[in-house]
């Protein structure tokens, strides 16, 4: 029977039409949005690339000697001189002048130039702060998930208790733990008053402790969920003969783990890592919005917080498109990074 | 007859079509009154944030409707204290809003353009009795000469003290007559320091900011275009906040992450001392458990009695289809029977009623009193930035992160930058 050339994209209609009416066309219009100002109520005005340069862009500071694009240019050849020397050499000694040029330029580029947001730069880094709870959370879900995968009485009423968390509401957590963290009466600070003896910091209010507080809060949270479960069923398909073997041959617990357990889960940790780091980076918004609003000082806003609070708090919709974009080629190039990375470490 | 290779086309158009429709139907916007029938009833939308309104605002539609039965209102509540921008973004995606309630964020839609001017109406419907709302507050919605917004009630700040607290404290309160610096120094008095005692923390007074103008600086200049906290005064303002919130810890920073609500903090005891406001009347009457007064702002430095002000009202939108059965709706709402209904939340714009809330409120009258000493909130489109902005140096000041001289120069900066670059002023001509 002979189809029609057609049919097929037919059949694919409706999903495509889904994908280009919420999808597509929103992303191709961000991406032309972030060239313009607009405040929703009057006609957007074109700026080019000022939404971008107001973000990410450079000015020369006020003690410079160069302005910006002299100063880029020289350390970028630097970097770039740097970078060719060090082929000629091998192992630490490569990495060293490696990492020397990349310093150098870098720095010779900031004595002469300054962020024109410096405030975008530090949500930046927040952002990639609130991401050093990922291995924390990784390890805790894969040490959770050794100790249920044994055989024990209550095993599955343990599952269930650790995998809670994920089950229930964000902004139920997040109000819990706004309690826990409370400087006053909360839960952290009475017992640290109690037990120790000591007063605890002031964790949503301190800038010096949110994060952390934040963290902390995420860690808790992400350990006992779907990451435990990856880890779980990893961990059912190693081959007991293997562990069988390396107990003939004498192998301690650790060197089980290091050398068999490790290098079999290895595909899911590159998953949970990926998945992990995308997460992060668009993340972040819901426990800023309902714990700190983002403060204080600024110490809570992620990059989704700040995209959010431009777009409907202030109406800056071309520069929260800009942003967008911006966290786009972030998430974009890591994971890029990270998979190549990975390629090497993934054992299949 | 389809012959069989044709059903699986027919199938797949069919489903294009269906889906296509789906979505232009999902995505079209509900039709406007002019594309109905003639016999529909026509539905004016109300936006309110709730509360007490709420019950104010059915007793009213009773009667409106009583005596337009062809008109359905809906309204719709956006609780909260994004009410402003919620409000905003719904006017921007032409979601239909014909009446909306209006407050300090007033300036955010006068200055888009996004509101009806009033004064066409009140020049043809005389009977509309504007010469006893008190003139100043009606004023307060006039932008670049078009009336905005009609008051029905006036928002005021005063002072709240704790008698009991000072009683155990040895200390005797303060009469109206009291100086910011009376007000300092019985807050540091007041205040119990945990670390040396075993009981609860008490504070002296609890506030979100010692108000600029205890020391004659506001935030913006008289024309809302410039940064107006610069100055000797205005670091050692700063310098006095970071001292009593951080170092004393003789203030908390009520609403700050960790804390509970102002009224709730006083009412519970911790802070002695309150900033009141004339919609916490109701439940400060009904909840506390120790005897409070309220008082006039204490005098500030330069002699002048300062308070915060500003005015709860209702406003048209310039799109609505229906301006005319809008202002119907609207006249209704700032009238007596709403104003009357809400003597426990606000102090009647009309001046004929507030004897009225006297007699329900006695304690109400330092609140009167403040009356000609108001400082109002700036009417600019920029005012959500603006005050984000200044939130984040003035977090930053008591995190102590940098010096006050450096914080108020980066402040004036950035603001100053904020509202001379707004995309509305660049269309200024």
């Amino acid at each position: 029977m002979k189809r029609h050339p057609l049919t097929p994209w037919l059949f694919l209609a409706p999903n495509l039409a889904g994908f280009l009416g919420f999808t597509l066309v929103p992303v191709i219009a961000s991406l032309i949005l972030a060239f313009f100002s607009w405040d929703l109520f009057n006609e957007p005005l074109w700026v080019g690339w000022k939404n971008f340069h107001h973000l990410v862009g450079f000015q020369q500071r006020p003690q410079g000697v160069l302005s910006c694009w002299p100063a880029a240019l020289l350390s970028l050849a630097c970097i770039a001189l740097g970078l060719w020397a060090s082929t000629k050499y091998r192992g630490w000694q490569k990495g060293l002048l490696f990492f020397a040029t990349i310093t150098l330029g870098t720095t010779f580029f900031l004595s002469q130039a300054q962020p024109v947001n410096g405030r975008f730069w530090y949500f930046i880094a927040n952002t990639f702060y609130l991401l050093l709870g990922l291995p924390f959370s990784m390890a805790c879900s894969l040490g959770l998930a050794f100790l249920l995968n044994r055989k024990f009485r209550g095993r599955n009423l343990f599952r269930l208790i650790y995998f809670l968390p994920s089950i229930v509401s964000g902004v139920g957590i997040y109000l819990l733990w706004k309690w826990i963290f409370n400087s006053d009466y909360g839960l952290i600070n009475q017992v640290l008053a109690t037990v120790f003896g000591v007063s605890g910091p002031a964790w949503l209010e301190s800038s010096q402790w949110a994060k952390e507080a934040l963290i902390m809060m995420n860690v808790w949270a992400t350990a006992g969920g779907a990451n435990m479960i990856l880890y779980l069923a990893a961990l059912q398909n190693v081959d007991p003969e293997l562990y069988e073997a390396a107990e003939v041959d004498g192998a301690n617990h650790w060197n089980q783990f290091r050398h068999i357990t490790w290098p079999m889960v290895s595909p899911t940790t590159a998953f949970i890592l990926t998945m992990g780091l995308i997460g992060g980076f668009q993340g972040g918004f819901d426990a800023a919005f309902v714990m700190t609003r983002g403060g204080p000082a600024g110490a809570t806003t992620t990059l989704s917080y700040f995209i959010f609070e431009s777009g409907f708090h202030h109406f800056y919709l071309g520069r929260a498109a800009a942003a967008s974009w911006v966290l786009f080629l972030m998430v974009f190039s890591l994971t890029l990074v990270n998979w190549k990375w990975m390629a090497n470490k993934v054992h299949y | 007859m389809l012959r069989g290779h044709r059903l699986p086309l027919a199938f797949g158009l069919t489903t294009l079509i269906l889906s296509t429709l789906l979505l232009v139907g999902w995505g079209c916007r509900p039709a406007t009154p002019a594309t109905r029938r003639e016999s529909a009833p026509i539905t004016l939308t109300l936006l309110i944030p709730g509360g007490s309104l709420r019950d104010a605002v059915s007793n009213s539609l009773v009667r409106f409707r009583s005596e337009h039965p062809d008109v359905n209102v809906e309204v719709l509540t956006v609780p909260g204290r994004d009410y402003y921008v919620k409000a905003l973004a719904m006017m921007a995606a032409g979601s239909r809003l014909d009446v909306l309630w209006m407050g300090q964020g007033f300036g955010m839609f006068a200055a888009r353009g996004a509101l009806l001017d009033l004064h066409p109406y009140l020049t043809a419907h005389t009977d509309f009795p504007i010469h006893q709302y008190e003139p100043g507050v009606v004023e307060w919605y006039r932008y670049r000469s078009h009336l905005y917004g009609i008051p029905y009630g006036i928002d005021l700040q005063a002072t709240v003290i704790n008698l009991d607290a000072f009683a155990r404290a040895g200390i005797a309160p303060p009469n109206e007559h009291w100086h910011f610096d009376d007000y300092l120094q019985r807050a540091r008095a007041l205040s119990i320091d945990a670390r040396q005692h075993s009981g609860p923390l008490r504070y002296g007074a609890g506030v979100d900011i010692i108000r600029p103008f205890y020391f004659g600086l506001s935030l913006l200049n008289a024309e809302g275009n410039q940064f107006g906290l610069h100055g000797r005064e205005a670091e050692e303002w700063l310098a006095l906040n970071l001292a009593v919130f951080r170092e004393e810890r003789t203030f908390l920073r009520v609403g700050a992450e960790g804390t509970l609500d102002r009224l709730s903090e006083f009412l519970q005891g911790r802070v002695a001392m309150a900033e009141v406001y004339s919609w916490d009347l109701g439940e400060l009457s009904t909840r506390s458990r120790e005897r409070w007064q309220i008082l006039p702002n204490p005098i500030a430095r330069n002699g002048k009695r300062v308070g915060w002000g500003s005015s709860s009202g209702f406003s048209i939108t310039r799109k609505t289809p229906h301006p005319d059965l809008a202002w119907l709706l609207l006249k209704e709402l700032v009238g007596e029977s709403v104003q009357r209904h809400l003597l426990s939340t606000t102090v009647p714009a009309r001046r004929d009623l507030q004897p009225a809330f006297m007699e329900a409120y006695p304690q109400g009258r330092a609140f009167l009193e403040m009356l000609p000493h108001l400082e109002t909130p700036p009417r600019i489109a920029e005012l959500q930035q603006v005050q984000t902005e200044w939130d984040y140096w003035f977090q930053l000041a008591l995190q102590g992160k940098h010096p006050p001289k450096f914080i108020l120069h980066e402040a004036q900066d950035k603001v100053n930058t904020i509202i001379s670059t707004s995309p509305l002023r660049l269309r200024e001509p």
